[in-house]
């Protein structure tokens, strides 16, 4: 039998004068007790949430469950569809114009006046005409300090590593 | 039907008011004083037949304590027309003029106060308690009959993210994002407030909020996140445009830019982010110990630094390493001047012990001593001070800073389970042998478990460093992986996640604590 670390004297003289089948019959005794009072209390949960009229609140039917099973065939993705190449579309945020999805990030690019190419085409334009294009209006200077910002915008540890 | 008890309750109520109920539950419920849980242990039987078991139940008129089973309590109510009693075990109140329960508000609220403190009294901090609807929410939920329910064998919370033209990187890191459990519970609770203090569709946590949206709608299209890589674009413009970036670089700055909208900010990053209590930091961010030992004087210069994710070196190491500092290390670091074998990290855990293992910092990196007053040679160690709810581990297979054009692809194995204990604070300078033997089995077996992960995201590059290709391997319902390529989703076994090269790893704690 386990020692158990009792910090009490007189418990422990009086657990130590118990024969091993009253100790049994006792131990039966708290653990009916305990179950008893576990089941209690799972019965007032569902009596509360019955008067309540809580307790199906999540219950739903079993066709609609079937509608999202996910697919477990090869050449199928979870869904169940064959991937095929679809043409998706897209409505530019900053232009508002219609276009593939798939080359939506290289037209943002441009759009926004970002990344190098868009900057030289920019400044380029702007020396040659000497007026600002109305295509451009959002260039922003500070995109050639990118470099730097990055450092002090978050939290990146690679500066401790370097030689 | 509702929290309104009855009309004999309500009666009694108005009558004799809480008090008996009060003292009743406060000795012999819920037992909120040490004296009273001795009360509690001493008094609570029968007193017509003097058992202790048998449901028991308290007279609210007078002071009776009678058994249900043996039908004393329902004598006593006929006999004394006292017709409420409580039950011992949980405080629930029987009306014998209904003959049922009754449950009331303002009762419960009293059952709900003393518990916390009795709970307080054991060591409890907190407990959990059930989601339950309010009366208007019941109202939007009875005329709202349909649910979506997601059953194990769901694909509702999967969706595919179209590519915009080299965007799995973006992808890839909106995948690991969905599938953050606790991220995910928190948009689709509802718990979102914007504070975005601009036009309210340039935010990026409302963004955010929508494609949880998106992806829990049930929709089996591919999603397309075009409205996303503007706003990010928008928002972090340092991220130049249409070339393949990095996964983990576009991974910081949405954090960045989420953290920012989330704090109403539209400018630079200028909380302190030890003050912060976002929910991108709740979730992402650890502080990370950084101990300086100056070799003269001893003296140690500690400090904490927030950080998002961990970027752990491969390859083999550029420093020599000491793991003991004393005033022979110059002399016995001469000698071993050879790396070692193992020095060439192959697994997660290689990358982290060396991560926190202690450098001597060499005399070209000499460190002023406060204490000396003087540049001295100095040891540097980090160690994880707090460890975040998701840690994320960058393997830095590429280096785009410096003149690096390779790729680092060898296979570094990481576990599903990850314990961290090893790489905590506490534990610095101490040995990793004598972690097990000197614990003894009695101490708080919450601590030990605090600091273990759970694998739940992995994003992989395919392919050499000019051109690649990102793919995420993402968790669902506890253990079912999925693979994410752009609009691609398919299932996967733990083992093909665990035997992908890994770019990018993401763990959840497994046991969260209320603070």
């Amino acid at each position: 039998m386990q020692q158990i670390p009792l910090m009490d004297e007189e418990a422990m003289t009086l657990l130590e004068a118990i024969s091993s089948d009253e100790l049994e019959s006792l131990s039966q005794d708290v653990y009916t007790e305990v179950a008893n009072g576990v089941i209690l209390g799972l019965c007032f949960e569902v009596h509360r949430a019955v008067k309540l009229g809580i307790l199906f609140l999540d219950e739903s039917k079993e066709e609609s469950e079937k509608k999202f099973e996910i697919v477990d065939e090869i050449g199928r993705d979870v869904f169940g569809q064959v991937p095929i190449k679809k043409q998706f579309e897209c409505v530019c945020p900053n232009c508002q114009r219609n276009l593939a999805a798939s080359r939506f990030a290289p037209h943002l690019e441009k759009c926004m006046g970002m990344g190098r190419n868009s900057s030289r085409l920019a400044s380029k334009r702007i020396a040659n005409s000497g007026k600002v294009d109305s295509d451009i209006d959002d260039f922003d200077d500070g995109d050639w300090n990118y470099g730097n910002d990055r450092k002090c915008k978050y939290y990146m540890l690679s500066s401790i590593f370097k030689n | 039907m509702s929290v309104h008890g009855c009309a004999h309750l309500a009666s009694f109520k108005s009558a004799k008011g809480t008090q008996s109920y009060r003292v009743l539950h406060a000795y012999f419920i819920a037992g909120i004083t040490e004296e009273a849980r001795k009360k509690k242990a001493q008094t609570c039987f029968c007193h017509t037949c003097c058992r202790h078991t048998s449901r028991l139940h308290a007279c609210l008129y007078c002071v009776y304590f009678g058994c249900y089973d043996g039908k004393h309590i329902r004598e006593h109510a006929l006999s004394k027309k006292h017709n409420l009693a409580v039950d011992i075990s949980y405080g629930t109140v029987f009306c014998f003029s209904c003959g049922d329960y009754v449950y009331d508000k303002e009762l419960e609220a009293i059952a709900k106060r003393h518990r916390r403190k009795a709970a307080k009294l054991n060591g409890i901090k907190e407990q959990y308690y059930e989601w339950e609807p309010t009366n208007f929410e019941l109202d939007l939920l009875r005329r709202n009959p349909r649910r979506k329910r997601i059953s194990d064998n769901s694909y509702i919370g999967l969706r595919g993210l179209i590519n915009l033209g080299n965007t799995c990187f973006m992808n890839c890191i909106v995948q690991a994002l969905m599938h953050t459990p606790l991220l995910r519970d928190y948009f689709l609770a509802d718990r979102n407030v914007c504070h975005f203090q601009d036009d309210p569709s340039m935010c990026l946590v409302c963004e955010m909020s929508q494609l949880f949206q998106e992806f829990y709608s049930g929709k089996s299209t591919p999603h397309i996140p075009f409205r996303l890589l503007h706003l990010v674009w928008t928002h972090a413009r340092h991220l130049a445009g249409y070339e393949q970036q990095d996964a983990h670089e576009f991974f910081i700055a949405t954090l960045d830019v989420l953290h920012r909208h989330c704090k109403g900010t539209n400018g630079l990053s200028s909380s302190n982010p030890h003050h912060c209590n976002c929910i991108v930091d709740q979730i992402f961010t650890g502080g990370l110990q950084s101990d300086v030992v100056c070799q003269a004087c001893r003296g140690v210069s500690t400090t904490i630094d927030p950080f998002w994710d961990i970027s752990l070196d491969l390859g083999p190491s550029l420093h020599l390493q000491s793991s003991t500092s004393g005033p022979n290390s110059t002399e016995s670091m001469g000698n071993d001047i050879g790396l070692n074998e193992d020095m060439e990290p192959t697994s997660l855990l290689d990358c982290l012990e060396r991560f926190t293992r202690p450098e001597h910092l060499g005399s070209s990196a000499k460190i002023k001593c406060n204490g000396c007053q003087s540049y001295q040679e100095s040891t540097k160690q980090l160690t994880m001070k707090k460890l975040p709810v998701v840690a994320s581990f960058h393997l830095k297979r590429f280096e785009h800073s410096t003149r690096f054009h390779k790729k680092i692809s060898t296979f570094i194995s990481f576990p599903q389970y990850l314990d961290m204990t090893p790489f905590m604070s506490s534990r610095r300078g101490k040995s990793s042998n004598s972690s097990r033997a000197s614990d003894n089995g009695y101490t708080n077996s919450v601590s030990i478990a605090d600091n273990k992960y759970c694998l739940f995201a992995v994003v992989n590059h395919i392919g050499t460093i000019e051109t690649g290709h990102y793919t995420a391997y993402i968790r669902q319902h506890r253990d079912q992986w999925f693979k994410c390529d752009d609009h691609l989703i398919t299932r996967a076994t733990v083992q093909d996640v665990l035997d992908s090269e890994g770019y990018l790893l993401f763990y959840h704690k497994q046991i969260l604590e209320y603070e």
